[in-house]
């Protein structure tokens, strides 16, 4: 109501509005056991105003998971169990050219997305990340925040504040193995978050600072902030392989970024490299009345990105990436990944075909691999509707994707776009 | 007859010269024509045609501050809202896209590709001076029109090997533009229409682009059009592509 409120009188000034967006149905089948796991319909409706001063920018998600799971009686009648579930991905209001024409206040729930890189971003550490879909690698939640761009010459510099820590969003239960297979052997967990007080001194802050030099762009960035997913600092076994009680932290992080992109000949180039900076973190096992300590965080990391791509007319697309350090990945273990992304378009865009290969492998030995195939085929009879269909299939046991091989899909979706 | 050889000879070259003179001239005050307005607003409907007939509608807005910076977004089809690009000076050049909230820098090679289903490449929505980057010959003369060939100059790389511009006389307005590839065959034209004088400046409300090899036109429409309705040099900047 209130947020309502705010919006109306900035509404009546706008001299142009657009609204659109989508309808998404994406239904999945697991090929364990040929399960369907996943029916999520999406409804996107976004609201965009603005005149000559300013514009707001309203979208938001209705969704429903689809899927669920009845175990007795009772929950037949939940009406929690049938809702749909709204979200707001960005509200918020930019004042262009204020308070001087060199600069654009925005104010509102929006995402600061940061870096050159495809999909992983090294140096894009302001808002969480979103693993609610474990398939969309490197979405991240539009956070509350406060942005100052200035435009100074052909440098921009941009401020970002954000009051309070939001944590990340995990996925559902069984996937979150994924994240903490030390979790994964025992059945009855209680798991404690530590969220950090919504005091001034847990506010994050980040300054960005752009510029195009010799065709390229280069940008140096600082975020002050914390991991957006939980650690466990201590781990209380109380029967062995049957009950834990465990505490998460998101502990501090400073984090220096630099990332650009440039182009030679035909070829697009880029690279991101995040140097983070963690407050010491010490995991405290207390198995009866044995306590062992071990060091989680320490000393700083790195990961970085290298990608190029190439067009051939609008036909072929094909990009290559090497990714040191996945989204989630912290401290001294680091995977190496290798992307690669290609799409043939036909008659005129109507059918699109991607074919998407992804390796996961230590420090490049010949054992430890494991593979991500995912070709995807798409059809669109009319110019806003498409129907794809594909597959994620995972290969090999090692590591991440080894651990997510289960949950390897075949999938449909259907897009509507309005 | 000795005095009438010295004369040829004498002002043969003068002739030769002033034959350049005049085609850098022309592509200098067609500059000067279709750059005219301190900054320009419009809109356009394009209507892309394939070799069957099928027609798509797409709805852009274009904002252009003097002769070397343009940003432009589409405002239809639904799955193309809100794609945009941004041309700076020296060929730099970035895209946006609305579903990766995300600007990309373009590299410059692959300016060939076609920009969001149009006829249109990379290349031909940068804004730019003709006379900064080609080279211009008269190849044909008639009472109402100029024919230029303008060839890329050699520090400008450009995905065609020449164009052949046929400027009107009287308004200094290149009315049809034949693409030529680097081994010289025909690929696409442009053809301009309704030429008409909007706060002064010439502006065509109508113009064609057709694709040779693929068979598709791309029909424009201007809708609406405003000069030198005084656009800040700050919105032509990447970080504020998306807003």
């Amino acid at each position: 109501m209130k947020r309502s409120f705010i919006l109306l009188p900035i509404i009546l000034f706008a001299s142009e509005f657009e609204i659109g967006g989508y309808l998404n149905l994406d239904t999945r089948l697991l090929y364990k056991d040929y399960l369907f796991n996943f029916n999520e319909t999406k409804f996107d409706f976004y609201l965009k105003g603005s005149n000559e001063d300013f514009n707001f920018y309203n979208e938001i998600w209705i969704k429903e998971i689809g899927i669920k799971d009845f175990s007795n009686l009772y929950e037949l009648s939940q009406k929690e169990k049938f809702s749909f579930i709204p979200e707001f991905v960005e509200s918020y209001i930019t004042l262009g050219g204020f308070p001087f024409d060199f600069m654009d206040i925005t104010l509102g729930k929006q995402r600061t997305s940061w870096g050159t890189a495809y999909i992983f971003n090294p140096t894009d550490n302001i808002d969480p990340i979103d693993l609610e879909d474990i398939w969309d690698f490197g979405r991240r939640i539009a956070s509350f925040s406060f942005k100052l761009k200035m435009f100074l010459g052909g440098t921009s510099i941009q401020t970002v504040f954000l009051p309070f820590f939001t944590p990340g969003r995990l996925p559902e239960e069984k996937i979150l193995n994924v994240l903490y297979p030390e979790l994964s052997q025992i059945q009855d967990k209680e798991l404690v978050l530590k969220i950090p007080e919504r005091n001034i001194k847990n506010s994050i802050f980040g300054l960005k600072l752009k510029r195009n030099i010799l065709k390229t762009d280069i940008s140096l960035s600082y975020v002050y902030g914390r991991s957006s997913l939980p650690f466990p600092d201590t781990i209380r076994i109380l029967f062995p392989d049957i009950k834990m009680i465990a505490n998460f932290v998101y502990p501090e992080m400073n984090i220096i970024g630099i990332d650009f992109a440039t182009s030679i000949d035909r070829f697009g180039l880029w690279g991101e490299f995040g140097y983070f900076i963690p407050e010491s973190l010490v995991l405290t096992t207390i198995r009866g009345v044995v306590k062992s300590d071990s060091t989680i965080l320490s000393s700083p990391y790195y990961k970085y990105v290298l990608g190029a791509d190439f067009r051939q007319d609008d036909r072929f697309y094909i990009l290559l990436q090497y990714i040191y350090g996945f989204p989630d990945d912290a401290g001294d273990v680091m995977n190496d990944f290798f992307l690669l992304h290609s799409s043939f378009n036909f008659f005129d865009h109507r059918l699109e075909l991607n074919l998407n290969y992804a390796f996961e492998n230590y420090d490049f030995n010949d054992k430890e691999f494991s593979h991500l195939l995912a070709p995807e085929i798409s059809y669109s009879p009319l110019s806003n509707i498409k129907i794809t269909a594909g597959t994620k299939y995972i290969i090999g046991d090692y590591g991440k994707f080894g651990r997510l091989k289960d949950e390897s899909i075949i999938y449909m979706i259907f897009k509507y776009n309005y | 007859m000795r005095y009438f050889i010295f004369t040829i000879l004498f002002f043969l070259p003068f002739t030769l010269i002033s034959e350049e003179v005049k085609a850098d001239y022309i592509i200098k005050k067609v500059d000067e024509v279709v750059n005219a307005p301190k900054d320009q607003k419009m809109k356009m409907k394009l209507i892309v045609i394939d070799k069957d007939g099928n027609e798509r509608e797409k709805l852009i807005e274009i904002f252009q501050k003097g002769t070397d910076k343009r940003i432009g977004r589409f405002l239809l089809p639904e799955d193309q809202k809100g794609i945009g690009f941004l041309s700076l000076p020296n060929g730099v050049f970035y895209v946006y896209l609305p579903a990766m909230k995300k600007t990309q820098l373009i590299a410059s090679q692959s300016k060939g590709g076609k920009f969001a289903g149009t006829d249109f490449t990379y290349e031909d929505l940068e804004s730019k001076r003709y006379s900064d980057y080609w080279d211009g010959e008269i190849i044909k003369e008639d009472d109402e029109n100029w024919y230029l060939k303008m060839t890329p100059k050699k520090n400008y790389r450009s995905i065609y090997g020449y164009v052949i511009t046929k400027v009107e006389k009287e308004k200094f307005f290149p009315v049809k533009l034949e693409y030529y590839d680097k081994g010289g065959n025909l690929i696409k034209t442009l053809e301009r229409f309704k030429i008409e004088k909007v706060k002064g400046y010439l502006v065509s409300k109508e113009s064609i682009m057709k694709d040779l090899k693929s068979g598709n036109t791309t029909k424009m429409i201007l809708m609406d059009v405003d000069f030198d309705a005084g656009i800040s040099d700050n919105i032509f900047n990447p970080e504020r592509l998306g807003k």
